[in-house]
């Protein structure tokens, strides 16, 4: 049921950081759609009236160097979140994972 | 199943398939067997929401009259009740849903299911004690705040000729629905209402955009929400105001060649995109509430967006630019406002204290607020619109260009009058002589009978 004190769980967290590494990377190299959706999934994972936890440019064990393996990685996980019941939590991954969704089609429609 | 178990069930089924995202474009259509199970899960979904907020607020019926626009803030449950009431039934076929939805294990039959067995509680509902009344509305919330974009993923997912279309794509209730579950999500059992300030009664209401020529419109709005906001807005908030402009730049000035009949003026629009882009990027946090109305403006922004690019219309940029303008304008003060109030965290410039720049947040000085990168980026794009805005075709050539489109379109009126009249002339000339012919020939019928009609 819906949990009032805490919107972002650890895992949602460690999705965001993943993200935000992600995008550090590949700053240069993304068409702007897919970086504003993918900023736009990372302000979902976040909590409004919290400043997040720390972020790192590197992420032990996940492969930054493709962008869409993370997409689809933390969209997969995401989508599997939002399942969770009436909560903001599931809630708030439903529509990163939506906005990923379009990040990741953006990609794949642009790669040659 | 228990109220709890159900409930859950319904959130997870209408969450995951939230996640699942909008439909491919390259899709095809559902086919109507699969159309009719969908519909009828989506209907029993909506009922079932209706019902239990319905129940909540102790209403059977329900009617929008004697409601206000800031009743969206004031009674966000009593608003949704009403605007789900007025969401009509998408299947209208002859199947009943238990027949449609037993023993279907797809995500929208299992929520269908759910829903179902959740108006057997709408009784048990009524009696809660108050308390407990509003965690149970917020949970409600949770599933009707899925709906608008679930139904729009389900008219996308419709034949174009299906008739449940209209009602899944009507964005009149569904924007006000959005708004409304945000409110209610919002609420607090203790009576702690973090939405207090939106009570202000300058609040900005929130228009439905039908066209994409209302999208200036929808850009005026968000400066009014934008200013409202002042130096509360969220940062995530502020993000979104940024993809607004970032994406109608993308649709009205792509990268590539221009869209046909787009005028020249228009490419100082490329030297936004990079600026808005950075903007976006540069780590920028407040601990302020987002405010839904910017989220919803943003969607129907979006929407109508989606159709321009599909069909472009040179006559939206000529309104959007200086509205683009104007809100990035805004925005930009917005985020000034936020740094001299002490509202803004940014990561440091250097490392402070050995720690990494990366490790934390810190409060932007207040004396730092115009030098805050986001605001400069913000600035810079606001610039190129500016001056793309200045560039465009002063009213007097745009005056003298309509002069000659009217001089044009009376000279072409005039000829085809003439033409009508010399046509028209000519029939009346002919009909004359085939009149003066007809009675010629009638008075010699009649002198040829009369001189033949034997005498008396």
């Amino acid at each position: 049921m819906t949990d009032p004190e805490s919107v972002v769980s650890p895992q949602m967290a460690a999705d965001r950081t993943r993200l935000r590494a992600m995008l550090h990377r590949h700053d240069s190299d993304l068409p702007d759609e897919v970086v504003f959706a993918v900023i736009a999934a990372i302000d979902h994972l976040t909590d409004p009236l919290r400043l997040s936890e720390p972020d790192s440019a590197d992420v032990p064990g996940v492969d930054l160097a493709d962008p869409v393996g993370v997409i689809r990685a933390v969209n997969a996980r995401l989508t599997a979140a939002a399942g969770a019941g009436p909560s903001e939590r599931a809630l708030a991954c439903a529509q990163a994972a939506r906005e990923l969704t379009d990040a990741q089609r953006a990609l794949l429609g642009r790669r040659p | 199943m228990t109220y709890s178990d159900s409930i859950t069930e319904l959130a997870t089924q209408v969450t995951g398939l939230l996640a699942t995202g909008p439909p491919s474009p390259y899709a095809e259509p559902l086919p109507a067997d699969r159309a009719a199970v969908v519909l009828t899960a989506r209907d029993s979904v909506v009922a079932a929401t209706r019902g239990l907020t319905g129940a909540l607020l102790g209403r059977y019926a329900s009617t929008t009259q004697g409601l206000h626009v800031e009743d969206t803030v004031n009674q966000p449950a009593l608003v949704m009740h009403s605007v789900l009431c007025t969401m009509p039934n998408t299947y209208q076929g002859e199947r009943s849903s238990s027949d449609l939805l037993t023993g279907d294990a797809t995500s929208w039959a299992t929520a269908g299911r759910a829903a179902t067995s959740l108006e057997g509680y709408l009784r048990r509902v009524r009696r809660l004690p108050m308390d407990d009344r509003a965690t149970a509305l917020r949970d409600v919330a949770v599933v009707a705040s899925a709906i608008p974009d679930l139904d729009a993923d389900l008219a996308g997912q419709l034949p174009p000729d299906h008739p449940a279309r209209a009602p899944l794509a009507d964005s009149t209730p569904h924007a006000l629905l959005r708004i409304v579950s945000h409110q209610l999500r919002q609420t607090r059992p203790d009576g702690d209402s973090q939405y207090a300030r939106k009570l202000d009664p300058e609040r900005v209401t929130v228009g439905v955009l039908r066209i994409p020529r209302d999208i200036p419109d929808g850009l005026r709005q968000l400066v009014a929400l934008v200013e409202c906001n002042g130096p509360r807005l969220a940062a995530a908030d502020a993000r979104a105001v940024i993809r607004v402009v970032a994406t109608g730049i993308d649709v009205i000035q792509p990268a590539g060649p221009a869209p046909a009949g787009y005028p020249d003026w228009l490419s100082g629009l490329r030297d936004a995109p990079p600026a808005l882009r950075m903007a976006a990027t540069t780590p920028m946090a407040t601990i302020t509430p987002r405010d839904p109305a910017i989220s919803v403006v943003g969607i129907e922004i979006h929407n109508q967006l989606r159709q321009l690019a599909r069909k472009p219309d040179p006559a939206v940029a000529d309104h959007w630019v200086p509205a683009a303008a104007q809100l990035s304008d805004a925005l930009a003060d917005c985020l000034v406002a936020a740094g001299r109030n002490g509202l803004l965290f940014v990561r440091p410039d250097d490392d402070v204290r050995g720690l990494k720049a990366d490790d934390f947040w810190m409060p932007l000085p207040r004396i730092h607020a115009e030098r805050n990168p986001v605001v400069g980026a913000i600035r810079q794009a606001s610039d190129a619109l500016n001056r793309t805005a200045a560039n465009r075709p002063t009213p007097a050539v745009v005056a003298t260009g309509a002069e000659r489109r009217w001089t044009n379109i009376l000279t072409a009126n005039q000829e085809a009058l003439r033409r009508l009249e010399n046509a028209v002339q000519h029939r009346v000339r002919s009909a004359a002589t085939s009149a003066s012919v007809a009675s010629r020939a009638h008075a010699s019928t009649s002198t040829h009978r009369r001189a033949g009609r034997p005498s008396r």
